[in-house]
């Protein structure tokens, strides 16, 4: 397994605009590494994670009422209707998958990529990508006005002979954020497993030993072990790559494919994928940046990495923000009455205030992030990425809204309000994505330690001048630390 | 024809005051208990048909034994007609359970009958369509009838006689409570009209509602002669008053005029909504249609003038509409006379207050100069009686002896029915009325303000009211009776030309209520008691010949051979209408004020419908408003008073004051605002007391009061017009409207005034239509559009279904709205769902006007709307039925799929209800169930409800999508009896042209719809397709629509309209106009 790199500059130019940054801060060891991070899951639990878990939690628990809320009196609890079908539900069931894109992205392509910066950041964005697809699997399980019909969407032989509808963009949809939760889980689940067993071998309480033994699957740290991992890592990485841009480009098809103008445009695909990098980032960014203060890991989650993902909100902003303009342009240049109404209705009609909120947010305020002083601040970025992750949530509103609520037929326009059941069911998936966010944190390594520990060792050799080859990965040393 | 159901276990001859108790299901107690009956449902197998020897042959007896047996499986069943009722013309030879029975009947409603065909299911009537051999129905019904079937099954019916307001119980033996109101007023009756008519009836009086029923008119006479001194009062709240007095005055006697529209080439309509409202409606459409509906190129169509203060169904059809405050009505008519050269004392004084569009009079006239003979001027209701004599006097003077005729009235002698109600007033206010005897009708609320008549009714010793609801007239009564629904009642009827027609019921009635001709006839001591005797004795002394064979007949035919009134051919007297016309003149009003419109309501009428849940959700025509009426007015009277929708105003009329909220609609009289009749009652049961019916009831209340919001702001119900209504001004007053604080919701099922300059409907001048016959497919170019894949249905087998609507003759009546809402079991939502966009209509009348500017991104300036050429044109829209349909493939389970023969089916119990298929849905004809819209039909006093439903439509859940199936169940009834009869013969089955209609198609009085076989080239849809006006709507998104419009035409008068009008889009400047 052992893939060599080189690095491709010499290091006497440390100093210099083409230098690596350092990736982990302070005079850290290995040992130090696995002393911090282990702490969290180890040490006392704060009083503080109690309150803010507990407010979490309620939201949570609202979520699930106003759930058999839904599912006992009928869609008719939310605002949707005739022609706006779909509307909060399908605006959040958008919004949270493309929050999830960012974990993936991080912890596949990035890897595939070698981007070492991501190790800091990858466990804690896998963890949001699988918390975001589950408050996003919430919603088509439940928008359906038969709830307890839900399982038809299951290629499933049911008795009635009945087969799915493979035409459907909503059958691939099924699919495509089934295999999607699935991969995630699996490859941040076979990344934990060094540090779960890290976590077992240091354990001093029975039930924690027996908890972290079950889920870190034996595992011991030889290098049979260690090779098996890096394959399995790697696999999986593979193929979580592709879902990146599938999952993403298919939940674009149930737009894309319709009639509707507004929705049935070929750009949707990219711009999709590239919106939910966007959101995805913001939304790392706002818990990272939490969790970095309240945890203290400003050593691993150090302003480069900050300023790394502030880069890459910056250029899918900007994807977005010209998908938005192309999107415009085709309207006009297209010459389709319909389309044109449609996006000049966006921007112009009675939800202009929506679409402006849209373009303030994702495409204005990411243009802060050019400025490198703003990209190392953190108050400034945890604002920017706030309004990103707003401006996310109104696009998705924009453009499922906005194009419902007047399409060709002017004798059936409308508009769409949400309920007050709307406004709780969503801020009950926050709250539900959070509590699994505090629960990981207290319970799992927010960071992948023995990653961090590769580019601690890659770090080290820099350091000392050693110019030659060396191994990205350095398993047998962050083994044995384990084992300290 | 079948023989009459003689041998029924129930025999008319059996008193029904001993039936054991009042609900609706017990006649199958009754059924079983009766000796024979039980006997047989006790007994495995019959004995055999020897025992049979009463008459009943073995068939007849298997018939009742199936659907008395079905009936008690299905515990929902009912009784049959107590007396001889006879299927209809359409019937077969048996009586299969489970299979609709039609029965011929008809409403006496407006003072006139109208022909009805009743759909039976296991005997009880579920659908009301027109009966083809009536002349003022021929196959069409308006929806106040077609929806007066739910009143049947109205739970908050009058159920009980009431005494002072309470039912009478007595307790028997066994404890169980027993109503025994009708026995204690026959009691209280034979008693107290005994003793007066040993006064000779001197303080008795009868009030009730015009009717052309002859037996009724009999007994009446009866009545008065037993009771010299009584006294019989009429009042209509909404009447055809004027129009008798209008002949009175023009030819000394009051005529009934009809008006042969399909002979007329120019059509002046002074304020007549003679398509929609006016009770003759549904013929004068059908015929009408037929001068619109042009086929080819070479069609000539007739020109419709219309004036009006309101912006009516007619006007929306005229060439050309002229909007004038309704007192200028009668000055444009004597202008238009007075060009006319009409010669009468006051056409002059009149004509001469005229102030408007002289160019527009000019025109009209020299157009119906031209015409001589082969025009017609009708004025309308609302317009006083001297402009109707006044339009009898044009009509004689341009020799339209073809065009409008005239036969006797009803009655011999005029009076009309403010005068009659004052008149009671007056005697009840002077103490005179000891006994006041109130048939149907409810004087309390809808008698006019002035007369105080609920103040006055106080002074009478004894009130009796016999009515459908507990009413407010029952409330303030000492008895109440509960009346019998038409449909289960006995009775007769003629139609306006005289065609005399037996009202036969298809049930017995439910809470044993009673009718008018058997309360008079107990009161009175008529021979006969039972108005099925009644009926028949009066009818046995008409007919000639065989008499039952004559019954049966009028019974199955559903009107009598033979009893239309000669045409009688009056002269008009040029001095008596001048005279009025004088007097006209110098009332006329001035300007500065406003004018105040009553209008009839084309929901709830007078306000009668107003607990029937279809009628309120149906849409305004105009307005499209549900569940409210509201100050309707112009755009520029909106702005002037500076209100939008929704705004409170209040309007005064003299003392008179009501607060009532705005609805703009353009092309409306300035200075003038129309309120419509009906609405604001107070003792009314839960519909008419607006939101506290079906969703909100059962969940709305619960959403309602979660949201913390005023849940009395979505209570509809809307605003009592008769406040303001006096007797001196039934049909316009003047007064003052001022806006005051506040708003009021209403719900509207279409806000949006403009088609935004897309060719929807599509609309060109006959001109314009001779040179360019399809300039309407060619409006929009429709690029050459292919398949990704190969289609799997290609639809070369058997029958394609498909339809053609006829924008041209749709007037907009929506008809085939209620006729889809009886046929398809389609649920009613409430005015809250409403207001969110979830009314469930499957067809839908969209409204557009024409002549308002679309909307304007870029133009933040006050639009600029000419009101007075803003016109409204109508679409209805149902499923398309899409060869290519968008819904199909996004459904993921595959609930909605497409037949062989083309129609997009949809599996209700396949169906999760992810919405998609509606979201694709270019038409946007697809309904969700968001709520449960049947919840409230779990309610045991809902329970009733249910029997309206047509059994042969599923009644669907929540969370399913539903839309129109082209009536599927009618097209598989026709099949399979096609099918049957050909397996017979061994042949291949074949189905005739015309022999599935569904139910919009059916009623529809302007036979704007015909359905059938696309591919049979000599169907009527393919004929109609061929047509050069036939598009596609949206036809441009290769959706493949089997349903196609013939474009609409404009005959405008070039003088009027030098450039021909190019129509359709009348695009203007752009503007936003949102509600």
């Amino acid at each position: 397994m052992q893939e060599v790199i080189r690095t491709g500059f010499p290091l006497e130019q440390k100093e210099s605009l083409t230098a690596r940054p350092d990736l982990v801060l302070g005079n850290q060891t290995h040992e130090t590494i696995t002393e911090k991070i282990s702490s969290v899951v180890e040490g006392g639990t704060p009083m503080a994670w109690y309150v803010v878990t507990g407010i979490t939690a309620a939201l949570t628990g609202m979520l699930f009422t106003m759930l058999g809320y839904l599912v006992w009196n009928g869609i008719a609890s939310w605002g949707n209707n005739v022609p706006v079908g779909w509307g909060w539900d399908i605006t959040n069931f958008v919004w949270w998958i493309g929050i999830g894109h960012a974990g993936t992205l991080i912890s596949a392509i990035l890897f595939l990529f070698r981007q070492k910066w991501r190790t800091s950041i990858n466990r804690a964005a896998e963890a949001m990508t699988l918390f975001a697809v589950m408050c996003a699997a919430i919603y088509p399980g439940f928008h359906v006005g038969r709830f307890w019909m839900s399982p038809w969407l299951f290629p499933v032989p049911f008795p009635h002979g009945v087969w799915q509808n493979f035409r459907s963009p909503l059958m691939w949809d099924v699919f495509a954020v089934s295999t999607y939760g699935t991969v995630s889980l699996l490859f941040w689940y076979v990344g934990l497993i060094p540090d779960l067993a890290t976590i077992r071998d240091r354990a001093k309480g029975a039930l924690a030993k027996t908890l972290y033994g079950i889920f870190s699957l034996g595992w011991r740290g030889s290098t049979r072990h260690w090779q098996h991992y890096e394959v399995a890592y790697l696999i999986l990485a593979g193929v979580s790559t592709p879902l990146v841009l599938s999952v993403h480009s298919i939940v674009s098809f149930d737009f894309a494919t319709s009639i509707l103008p507004g929705w049935h445009t070929t750009i949707f695909p990219p711009y999709f994928v590239a919106g939910a990098v966007f959101s995805g980032f913001a939304m790392v960014m706002n818990l990272m940046l939490i969790a970095r203060y309240v945890l203290g890991l400003q050593a691993y989650i150090t302003p480069v990495h900050l300023d790394n993902m502030n880069k890459i909100m910056l250029v899918t902003g900007n994807i977005v923000g010209f998908a938005y303009l192309t999107e415009f342009f085709i309207a006009w240049y297209s010459g389709n009455p319909y389309e044109g109404f449609t996006f000049f209705n966006r921007a112009f009609g009675p939800y202009a205030w929506a679409y402006w909120t849209m373009m303030t947010c994702n495409v204005i305020s990411p243009q802060l992030f050019w400025f490198k002083a703003i990209r190392r601040n953190i108050p400034a970025m945890f604002i920017i990425s706030i309004i990103i992750n707003i401006g996310m949530w109104f696009e998705r509103f924009v453009i499922i809204a906005t194009s419902l609520h007047r399409d060709f037929l002017t004798s059936s326009w409308g508009y769409f309000r949400p309920t007050l059941v709307d406004i709780l069911t969503f801020t009950g998936t926050l709250g539900l994505f959070l509590t699994m966010f505090l629960l990981f944190c207290r319970f799992v390594p927010v960071i992948a330690v023995a990653e961090v520990k590769a580019v601690l060792a890659h770090q080290k050799h820099r350091e000392h001048g050693e110019h030659s080859e060396h191994a990205v990965y350095t398993p047998h040393e962050g083994e044995a630390m384990a084992h300290k | 024809m079948t023989e009459p159901i003689r041998n029924t276990p129930h025999d008319h001859n059996q008193p029904s005051d001993e039936k054991p108790d009042n609900t609706y299901w017990r006649s199958l107690d009754q059924l079983a208990d009766t000796p024979e009956f039980r006997e047989f449902l006790h007994r495995e197998f019959p004995q055999g048909a020897s025992e049979l020897t009463n008459g009943m042959d073995r068939r007849q007896f298997l018939t009742l034994m199936s659907a008395s047996v079905a009936l008690a499986g299905l515990a929902s069943g009912c009784r049959r007609p107590v007396e001889h009722v006879l299927p209809a013309s359409k019937v077969s030879e048996l009586t299969l359970a489970g299979e609709a029975q039609y029965y011929a009947t008809i409403m006496d409603f407006g003072g006139q009958a109208l022909g009805l065909v009743v759909r039976s299911n296991d005997g009880r009537p579920t659908k009301i369509e027109g009966n083809p051999a009536h002349p003022s129905s021929l196959g069409a019904a308006h929806a106040y009838a077609q929806a007066s079937v739910l009143d049947v099954y109205d739970p908050d019916r009058s159920k009980t006689v009431r005494k002072d307001g309470k039912s009478v119980l007595t307790t028997d033996s066994r404890g169980n409570e027993k109503d025994i109101g009708w026995q204690e007023f026959t009691k209280f009756a034979k008693d107290h009209f005994e003793k007066l008519k040993g006064s000779q009836g001197a303080g008795l009086r009868f009030l009730s509602e015009s009717s052309s029923s002859p037996s009724l008119r009999e007994v009446k006479d009866f009545v008065l002669k037993t009771f010299p001194q009584a006294k019989w009062h009429t009042w209509d709240a909404i009447s055809q008053d004027n129009a008798l007095q209008g002949a009175q005055i023009a030819f000394g006697q009051p005529v009934h005029t009809h008006y042969a529209f399909d002979k007329a080439e120019v059509i002046l309509a002074i304020d007549s909504d003679f398509l929609a409202l006016d009770p003759q409606a549904v013929v004068n459409a059908k015929k009408f249609s037929r001068k619109r509906q042009i086929s080819g190129t070479s069609g000539e169509m007739n020109r419709l003038y219309a004036v009006e203060s309101h912006f009516s169904v007619t006007g929306a059809m005229a060439d050309h509409r002229l909007r004038l405050q309704s007192n200028r009505i009668g000055s444009l008519l004597a202008a238009v006379a007075k060009k006319l050269n009409v010669t009468a004392p006051g056409v002059d004084a009149l004509a001469a207050k005229f102030r408007g569009d002289q160019k527009w009079v000019d025109a009209v006239a020299k157009d119906l100069e031209k015409n001589k003979g082969k025009s017609i001027v009708i004025v309308g209701a609302r317009q006083p009686a001297a402009v109707h004599a006044l339009g009898h006097l044009i009509n004689q003077s341009l020799g339209n002896t073809e065009t409008v005729k005239y036969t006797q009235a009803f009655g011999s002698t005029f009076e009309s029915s403010v005068a009659s109600i004052r008149d009671l007033a007056q005697a009840m206010d002077g103490g005179q009325v000891n006994t006041l005897v109130i048939l149907g009708g409810n004087p309390v609320y809808t008698a006019p303000a002035d007369l105080a008549f609920s103040d006055k009714l106080k002074k009478v010793a004894n009130r009796i009211h016999l009515g459908l609801e507990n009413d407010e007239t029952a409330h303030e009564c000492n008895w109440h009776i509960n009346a019998a629904h038409y449909l289960e009642a006995w009775g007769d009827g003629r139609a306006y030309d005289g065609t005399a027609s037996i009202q036969q019921p298809l049930i017995e009635p439910l809470y044993n209520g009673k009718s008018a001709l058997e309360l008079l006839a107990l009161i009175s001591g008529y021979p006969q008691q039972k108005a099925y005797d009644i009926v028949r004795e009066y009818w046995k002394k008409q007919m000639t010949g065989d008499f039952e064979k004559a019954w049966a007949r009028a019974l199955n035919d559903g009107v009598i051979a033979n009893t239309a009134f000669a045409e009688s051919k009056p002269s008009a007297n040029a001095g008596n209408v001048g005279a009025e016309l004088d007097k006209l003149a110098a009332a006329a009003t001035g300007s500065g004020a406003f004018e105040i419109n009553f209008l009839q309501d084309s929901s709830i009428y007078d306000g009668r419908f107003a607990n029937n849940a279809w009628m309120q959700e149906m849409p305004d025509p105009m307005t499209k408003l549900t569940w409210d009426n509201a100050a309707v007015m112009s755009a520029a009277t909106a702005k002037k008073l500076g209100v939008k929708n929704e705004d409170l105003v209040t309007v005064t009329v003299g003392q008179r004051r009501l607060d009532l909220p705005v609805w703009i609609v353009p092309g409306y009289a300035d200075d003038a605002i129309a309120i419509h009749l009906g609405y604001g009652r107070t003792q009314v049961g839960k519909i008419g007391r607006g939101g506290e019916y079906t969703f909100p009831d059962a969940i709305g209340k619960r959403l309602t009061s979660f949201f913390g919001s005023n849940s009395s702001t979505f209570i509809g119900g809307g605003f009592n017009a008769y406040k303001l209504r006096t007797s001196d001004a039934l049909d316009f007053a003047t007064g003052t409207v001022a806006k005051i604080e506040g708003t009021y919701p209403l719900a509207a099922t279409q806000d949006h005034w403009s088609m935004e300059g897309r060719h929807l409907v599509r609309e060109g001048s006959l001109e314009e239509f001779k040179k360019e016959p399809k300039f309407a497919p060619e409006m929009v170019e429709i690029p050459p559009a292919t398949d990704l894949y190969e289609p799997v249905l290609k639809f070369e087998q058997g029958p394609q279904w498909g339809m053609a609507i006829d924008l041209n003759a749709c007037t907009g009546c929506n008809a085939c709205v209620i006729a889809c809402q009886a046929e398809n079991n389609i649920p009613v939502v409430g005015k809250e769902q409403v207001r969110r966009g979830r009314e469930m209509a499957w067809i839908r009348l969209d409204r557009y006007f024409t002549g308002v500017p679309n909307t304007d991104f870029f133009s933040r300036e006050e639009p600029k709307i000419d009101e007075d050429s803003v016109r409204a044109v109508y679409q209805p829209v149902a499923c398309h039925h899409c060869e290519n349909a968008p819904c199909e493939n996004v459904c993921p389970v595959a609930a909605t799929v497409h037949s062989d023969e083309g129609l997009n089916t949809m599996a209700y119990n396949r169906c999760v209800g992810t919405r998609y298929c509606s979201n694709n849905c270019p038409y946007k004809v697809r309904r969700f169930n968001f709520a449960n819209w049947h919840e409230d039909l779990k309610q045991p006093d809902y329970e009733v409800r249910k029997m309206v439903h047509n059994p042969e439509v599923t009644v669907r859940m929540r969370g399913v999508m539903e839309k129109c199936s082209y009536c599927v169940q009618r097209i598989q009834n026709a099949k399979i009896k096609v099918k049957a009869a050909a397996r017979q013969k061994g042949e291949q089955w074949k189905l005739q042209d015309g022999a599935i209609t569904p139910a919009c198609a059916q009623t529809c009085p302007a036979d704007a719809i015909v359905f059938g076989d696309i591919r049979d080239p000599n169907s009527r849809v393919s004929q109609w397709k061929s047509q050069p006006r036939n598009y596609l709507l949206l036809g441009e998104l290769n959706v493949k629509p089997r349903t196609s419009y013939l474009a609409k035409l404009r005959n405008p008068n070039p003088e009027l309209e030098p450039a021909a009008a190019q129509g359709g889009e009348q695009g203007g400047k752009k503007e936003e106009k949102h509600g």
